[in-house]
């Protein structure tokens, strides 16, 4: 490659010159070839002056969190990107997934038609999609494709393909479905193929909303129609269980290796249609112990992990060789309680026994705050007048006793291993419930695990009493936030309303915010569900909205947290500055 | 996990067993006086046993806190005169802990250990004293659970059965028990051709009465070297189960799940996991040098090196 | 007489093969929950779950069901892993050249240090050098393995940063070509001395921890056996003929003393594969024994039971094989 640069630094030079490239070109396909550092830039100076657009790139702005290098950041020979899991992922389904960790991977190797923009979540920008449109009635969504999109399996991505790939979305209700059952309850008929790069979205109703659902990262990525159809069985006509274990999209990496227990690899995707990113490999390594992900970090053995106990992000704080980026979320994190197995009195009793405070301010140190129900404080809807728990556990006895529990009885409480907060805020609720006589059985298991427990179809009678659980909306309304997790259509592989919980009361004023047309209307079904869910009937513990944190390496530069992608990465603007 | 090799040297128990019947005409006292100032180790580890022996019956009624309950307001502080060994995540004091704990890390170990003892014992004896069919089945039955590693064995039946510290002591009282047994079935098959014995039979004695009174007190010296050396074992095995989550729960203060509970905290809290490591390692120092001791002690050729 | 013996092995190994299948094919079917549903994971649906109930004939009497599970015993088929969702016996085959190449490691550790340890401390009796062998051979059987890998990897590791946290080699660094599986022997079989280097560094701290107890054990077997011998008589004989000390040692005392050294390590084998999975799971070393474990996490009951059959399996053939050596190695001792 060395021997051959000079001449391909001359054409680059010459094409640049003649603006027959874009900035974004030139710097893409110099990365390609490995000029050096000085080549690229005086290549970009021969630019002519283009219109940007699209992702901000190392030489035209640094990006949002990097200091602006004197003349020009010079970029890193290493273009590996190593990230940290907490678990396992056992489910690499896009279209069924609703798992953060599997998310984040989605987000190098899948692709949604736009995403949100830097910080923004209401803007868009680009992603399969090149242009989008929308007429004034807000019932036709069209969206233009890049011409060349192809599939990881060389099959071509033409509108037709994405059509099949929301088409199977819908029909295999699984997992995140909402996210498209919502507008589209016939992508058959409402999704029309004008030519090979244009479909439109055709909606009954204004669907303000559509396009930031359409953004959403759980759900609308677009998978292989051909590999669905060379995979499926009988038994499983969307292939599922295929698509679980394997990955076909059109982003810019390609799997190499996936071990859902250990480690995912990914490569660059040689024929993706857009400007390729910095890095040529995404790896993704689980690592249980809480301890051995902050020792990776501080040898710098891994650049980036999103999965932090309170105690170690103080600590890395002081780490001069490591960034912790705080943000603001929508995330609501609650303990469910089966609604089967659990009376009402029972599960308000349980909801005075929670040590809030202790949780939130020793365990947490300040990486949470209190919140009086399922809906953050950011997102229309929140109603700031109904009131929080206290913990009470005089009250806790008397509403247990008179849900008929008796002194001695035993409960379980299932948790994911890998959060060293999770286990201590589980043997605090364990101790206060003690206090008055009731057993809690701890039961530790592996993310992946509970994963399968919450997502499968085992009846409730087989699931644990309390869940920790946290959730956040997969774009900015209550009722996205609310819909999978309480509907009583949610239960089992549809959703995620893993506790059974199935109000009648709940159900029709959840279907009436499905279609509210006013924010007025909004507020108000927002807040009767909420008090009902909280207070009347509670469906969970809803103990704190939560402040998260990635932490990355210090030359990593380029990330942009967003309150709605959370846990996830920018891969396409991210680089690694050389220092 | 490991074990001394279990090769049957027809010589060794014999002469264990000689020198225990000696030992024991002297008296337990004398045995005592004269084992101790053998070495010093046998003090130390006299004292190491005794100490968590003791800690293992008066562990909670002398802890200075409370080792469940936690009190997160002293979470992770440093040793210092009101915790002397520092607090965990909880803030629960380490030292009530790692004092509460020693009936779970040792005290479980001693029961698994007696139960495994009778079944070998029994096990051995009808087999070596019935001979024949009977001895060649139980000895294959035997071998069977000799065969098996331990540790899998014990993860496979935590994982089928549940996590917690009965499964735990089934697990290895099924992994324990077989070398009693063919301890004693050897022990058995020596002694019963001996004069003694036939002279005892001759006189009328049933074969319980001879069993009991003449077979297996002679038995006894080899076992209890077994014994003294498999304690070890069954604390780390306990400790080791219940550091991979498969034995004692939590709030239970057993050593291994304090350690697991540590590895978190390591780089602020080099206290919360050194303790807990340190009480698991003098217990079974002490339990080790002991069966060194012994074995020395009941073995003449040593002595006379 | 000792082919009569090791025929008397070879049925007797058959027998405890069977016992085993019999104590694995038990403990899937005592479950306190459904085995169907163990089998076909949380996730199922009850459809599935009774569909798996019919395939694996769960509802067939106990007789019946047990001589299925034999036959794809005998065929090495243990059915799929329910997270990897792969046959059973290719995570086994993925994962145990790992396994192999750390036991190898850890007894070559504890035979190459514990020998010379051993000699010497027998040799110079009760001084400095003896009394610390001792004390760390003492050490060696009481200190909890997985508190002194912990120990060892905040040290060597996250303090002073000089060997890995872990695995078998560095995220993104291709293994060696596949000859032996390896990683040390194949790198450098193909030339790759880096590698092997690379590969060694990552050897070192859990090979140690799980070397360390069969150290202490071939270290007091090998220091006692000399003992013994050199307390004989004959040696006796020879010093007071003149013939050089060392000489003696070297050529009578060493070569007894090696055979109880011989079955220890052959027992140890044995367990080691079993008791690596403490190991292996702090240093996150892809083996058998963390395979077991998650395998425990993630409620892949079908991995669980076969990784218990086919290790209690290896566990009995090596120590078959171990005793027959032992056998050819000193005729007096015969080992039932």
């Amino acid at each position: 490659m060395r021997e051959r640069q000079p001449e391909q630094y001359l054409s680059l030079l010459l094409q640049a010159r003649s603006g027959r490239l874009t900035r974004r070109q030139v710097l893409s396909r110099a990365l390609r070839v490995g000029l050096s550092s000085p080549a690229i830039l005086s290549l970009l100076a021969a630019c002519a002056q283009q219109e940007g657009g699209g992702a901000p790139t190392p030489t035209t702005a640094p990006a949002a969190g990097a200091t602006p290098a004197p003349s020009g950041p010079r970029l890193s020979e290493n273009r590996d990107f190593v990230i940290l899991f907490s678990g396992g992922v056992p489910d690499l389904d896009p279209q069924s997934a609703y798992d953060n960790q599997a998310s984040a991977l989605f987000l190098a190797c899948y692709e949604m038609l736009i995403r949100l923009k830097g910080e923004s979540t209401f803007d868009y920008e680009p992603m399969l999609a090149r242009e989008w449109s929308h007429n004034d009635a807000l019932t036709e969504f069209t969206f233009k494709l890049a011409p060349n999109a192809k599939f990881h399996d060389g099959t071509p991505c033409d509108a037709e393909a994405v059509k099949a790939s929301f088409v199977r979305f819908r029909r295999m209700e699984r997992g995140p479905y909402n996210v498209i059952s919502r507008f589209v309850d016939n992508p058959e008929d409402q999704i029309e193929v004008v030519d090979p790069t244009t479909f439109v979205f055709k909606t009954p109703k204004p669907e303000p909303l559509f396009l930031a659902a359409i953004a959403s990262e759980y759900g609308p990525l677009v998978v292989s129609p051909a590999a669905m159809e060379q995979h499926k069985t009988a038994e499983d006509p969307y292939a599922h269980e295929w698509f679980a274990q394997n990955i076909v999209g059109t982003g810019p990496y390609k799997a190499v290796e996936t071990l859902q227990q250990e480690r995912f690899v990914f490569e660059r995707f040689p024929d993706y249609h857009s400007e390729a990113p910095f890095f040529d490999r995404i790896i993704a390594r689980v690592v249980v112990e809480d301890a051995t992900r902050r020792q990776l970090m501080e040898s710098g053995e891994a650049h980036g992990c999103a999965y932090f106990n309170a105690e170690d992000l103080i600590a890395l704080k002081q780490n001069p060789a490591l960034q912790v980026i705080d943000y603001e979320t929508t995330q609501v994190n609650w303990i469910r309680m089966n609604y089967h197995k659990l009376n009402t009195k029972a599960r308000q009793g349980f909801a005075y026994a929670w040590p809030y405070q202790e949780v939130l301010d020793k365990v947490l140190l300040g990486y949470g705050k209190m919140i009086n129900g399922p809906i953050p404080d950011t997102v229309i809807g929140y109603d700031p007048s109904i009131p929080t728990y206290t913990t009470d556990l005089q009250k806790a006895k008397q509403l247990l006793t008179e849900a008929g529990v008796k002194d001695g009885d035993s409960f379980t409480f299932m948790y994911a291993a890998g959060s060293a907060d999770t286990a201590a805020m589980a043997q605090l609720f364990q101790s206060n419930l003690a206090q008055i006589g009731i057993t809690l059985e701890l039961q530790q298991v592996d993310r992946s695990a509970l994963i399968e427990l919450n997502y499968g179809d085992a009846p409730p009678e087989e699931r644990p009493h309390f869940t920790a659980s946290g959730w956040w909306p997969d774009y900015n309304d209550s009722w996205n936030q609310l819909y999978p997790n309480f509907h009583s259509d949610s239960v089992g592989s549809k959703g995620s309303n893993s506790s059974f919980y199935q109000n009648p009361e709940v159900d029709r004023l959840m279907d009436q915010l499905q279609v509210a047309t006013s924010e007025d209307e909004i507020r108000e079904l927002t807040g009767k569900i909420v008090q009902i869910m909280t207070w009347d009937d509670p469906a969970a513990i809803f103990w704190g909205q939560i402040t998260r944190a990635t932490v990355l390496a210090r030359d990593i530069r380029g990330f942009i947290p967003n309150g709605i992608y959370i846990a996830s990465y920018n891969f396409h603007q991210m680089w690694r500055e050389a220092v | 996990m490991t074990a001394e090799p279990r090769v049957q040297r027809d010589q060794r128990p014999l002469v264990l067993e000689v020198a225990a019947r000696q030992a024991r005409r002297r008296g337990p006292l004398a045995w005592l006086l004269t084992f101790l100032s053998q070495s010093p180790l046998n003090v130390l580890a006299m004292g190491l046993i005794l100490l968590f022996l003791f800690l293992v019956i008066f562990g909670d009624a002398l802890a200075p806190h409370d080792p469940v309950k936690p009190d997160i307001a002293f979470k992770l502080h440093a040793p210092s005169t009101t915790y002397w060994f520092g607090t965990d995540e909880l803030g629960r004091d380490i030292l009530s802990r790692v004092m509460s704990g020693a009936k779970y890390s040792l005290g479980i170990a001693c029961i698994i250990l007696s139960i495994a003892l009778i079944i070998g014992v029994v096990v051995g004896a009808i087999a070596g004293y019935l001979g024949g069919l009977v001895d060649e089945i139980l000895m294959r039955v035997t071998d069977l659970f000799l065969a098996f590693p331990a540790l899998i064995l014990a993860m496979a039946i935590a994982a089928t059965l549940g996590r917690n510290l009965q499964n735990v002591v089934i697990a290895l009282i099924a992994v324990y028990w077989p070398w009693y047994a063919r301890l004693v079935r050897g022990q058995v098959l020596s002694i019963k051709e001996r004069e003694f014995v036939e002279a005892a039979r001759a006189v009328g004695a049933g074969p319980g009465r001879v069993m009991l009174r003449h077979i297996l007190p002679n038995t006894t010296a080899p076992v209890i070297v077994q014994l003294t050396i498999d304690v070890g074992y069954a604390v780390l095995a306990t400790a080791g189960l219940s550091f991979l989550g498969l034995g004692a729960q939590p709030p239970i203060p057993e050593w291994g799940t304090m350690i697991a509970g540590a590895r978190t905290f390591f780089r602020e809290a080099w206290w919360y996991i050194t303790f807990p490591g340190l009480a698991l390692t003098l217990t079974v120092v002490g339990f080790n040098l002991l069966g060194d001791g012994l074995r020395d002690y009941l073995d003449p050729r040593s002595r006379r090196q | 007489m000792v082919l009569h013996l090791i025929a008397r092995r070879l049925i007797f190994l058959v027998f405890v093969l069977l016992g085993l299948s019999l104590i694995t094919f038990t403990l899937s079917h005592i479950v306190p929950s459904d085995p169907a549903r163990m089998i076909a994971g949380p996730r199922a649906s009850p459809q599935a779950v009774q569909k798996i109930r019919e395939d694996y004939g769960l509802d067939r009497p106990l007789h019946e069901q047990y001589l299925r599970y034999m036959s794809g015993v005998i065929r090495l088929d243990f059915g799929d892993s329910l997270s990897s969702r792969r046959p059973v016996n290719e995570d086994l085959k993925r994962y145990l050249p790992a396994t192999l190449e750390l036991t190898l490691y850890a007894m070559l550790f504890a035979v190459v240090g514990g020998i010379p340890i051993g000699v010497l401390s027998a040799v110079k009796r009760n001084s400095l050098i003896d009394a610390a062998t001792r004390t760390v051979t003492v050490l060696g059987l009481s200190v909890p393995s997985f508190w002194l890998a912990l120990m060892l990897q905040f040290f060597l590791f996250a303090q002073l940063g000089l060997l890995p946290d872990g695995q078998r080699l560095p995220i993104g660094i291709k293994e060696p070509p596949t000859i032996t599986s390896l990683y040390t022997v194949d790198a450098v079989l193909s030339g790759q001395f880096s590698l092997f280097w690379t590969a060694l560094k990552h050897l070192a701290m859990p090979a140690f921890v799980l070397g360390f107890g069969s150290l202490a054990i071939v270290t007091r077997m090998v220091r006692s056996g000399m003992l013994e011998v050199l307390g004989q008589d004959y040696i006796r004989t020879a010093r007071a003929k003149g013939l050089e000390p060392k000489a003696v040692v070297l050529r009578h005392a060493l070569k007894n003393a090696l055979l109880p050294a011989v079955t220890v390590i052959g027992l140890q084998i044995g367990l080691l594969l079993g008791g690596a999975v403490l190991v292996e799971i702090i240093f996150s070393w892809p083996g058998i024994g963390r395979y077991a474990f998650q395998a425990i996490q993630t409620f892949d009951y079908n991995a669980v039971i076969s990784v218990t059959l086919i290790i209690g399996f290896a566990y009995v053939t090596v120590n078959l094989l171990v005793d027959i050596a032992y056998m050819f190695l000193d005729p007096r001792i015969r080992v039932v």
